[in-house]
């Protein structure tokens, strides 16, 4: 399954999260298991290229919002990205939000 | 500063971009000074921001009937619809010391000549972080930047006399969008500077203001020139090989 979100943060600009969920994977408590995630929108990354790195560390990340956060927060600690317009924490609401059922499609 | 003008008047979008880069290219090689280029767009174009997904932000089948380009930037940002407007790129070196090394802060600093560009024909504009001016409450000019091999590039427009419908009829605007702007409707929360002053104002009058605002807040020697037949070439590689491809323009 996949599902979808967007989110305008206020004073901000748009992010946007596209799941891809693990099938049939769960860990103990039922949370989600990304397999992989596009992150679009219309805010600024310094470098931009280095948004693939922050896609691909969220690969195998439990749907959880601190889980999220930290992966976010590492990849722009290690590669000293400056972010424009959104936070790590509003990537992660962007990802949670593709939780809702109602955003989500079964393929 | 000495600072390289270059009006290159209207390109296709893919050679548009392509030109940025280009003169990025040189400046960061030291080939070519700091440079301000000035352009227009033909046929008109949306470009979208680096990190938007194309038919996500473009209605990709009206843009194919109007005859409408579109093309990826190499900066972030949203989409923009290019028609009838000046669009302005302002090329330099980090190490300067002319331009903040805090991105933030760097943006106004280079919105500044578009403010000064506006404030003299008696308008109020105000610089609205991260990237936008606006008047009375309504965008007239959106800008991007990055910051690549050693420089700092920052392009945007200025909406001269575009058609709003038009404008509209092309770009998706997601409904969130709309989540922390009182006024709900989209296309009440742009303008243009005829829709402000009416047809008195010419667009040859705007070009001149921008440039005196980039020689007043810049402190430049500024001098007329044209893009090198080094420059030319390479954005000749870019467009085709980069810019018209569709892995490019796909890429999200």
């Amino acid at each position: 399954m996949d599902a979808e979100f967007s989110l305008k943060v206020s004073g901000g600009k748009l992010v946007n999260a596209s799941v891809v969920f693990a099938q049939g994977e769960f860990v103990q408590g039922g949370d989600l298991i990304i397999a992989s995630a596009i992150i679009s929108g219309d805010f600024f990354l310094y470098p931009e290229e280095k948004i693939v790195e922050i896609e691909r560390s969220l690969s195998g990340a439990r749907l959880e919002k601190k889980e999220i956060v930290r992966r976010v927060m590492s990849v722009i600690e290690k590669h000293k990205l400056v972010l424009v317009g959104i936070s790590p924490d509003d990537i992660a609401e962007a990802v949670m939000g593709c939780r809702s059922s109602d955003r989500m499609q079964k393929q | 500063m000495r600072l390289r003008l270059i009006e290159s008047g209207k390109g296709d979008a893919y050679f548009n971009m392509a030109l940025d880069e280009a003169i990025m290219e040189s400046v960061s090689k030291g080939i070519s000074p700091p440079t301000l280029r000035l352009y227009a767009w033909n046929p008109p174009a949306v470009s979208i921001g680096y990190f938007q997904r194309l038919k996500k932000e473009v209605n990709v089948d009206v843009c194919a009937e109007k005859n409408i380009s579109i093309v990826r930037r190499i900066t972030g940002g949203g989409a923009v619809y290019h028609d009838r407007e000046i669009t302005y790129c302002f090329i330099i070196k980090e190490d300067s010391g002319i331009v903040s090394k805090n991105i933030i802060e760097s943006y106004e600093q280079i919105c500044r000549p578009l403010l000064y560009a506006l404030e003299s024909f008696g308008l109020h504009p105000i610089f609205a972080p991260v990237n936008d001016i606006i008047i009375s409450g309504k965008k007239i000019s959106g800008n991007a930047q990055t910051r690549r091999q050693g420089c700092i590039l920052q392009h945007g427009t200025l909406l001269f006399d575009a058609s709003i419908d038009n404008m509209f009829s092309c770009l998706n605007v997601p409904v969130e969008k709309s989540a922390d702007k009182k006024v709900a409707d989209p296309k009440d929360r742009v303008t243009t500077l005829r829709k402000i002053l009416g047809s008195d104002v010419s667009e040859e009058q705007l070009r001149q203001n921008i440039i005196a605002g980039f020689k007043k807040h810049f402190s430049s020697e500024i001098f007329k020139s044209k893009a090198s037949c080094a420059e030319i070439k390479r954005a000749s590689f870019l467009a085709e090989n980069r810019y018209k491809s569709k892995s490019w323009n796909l890429l999200r």
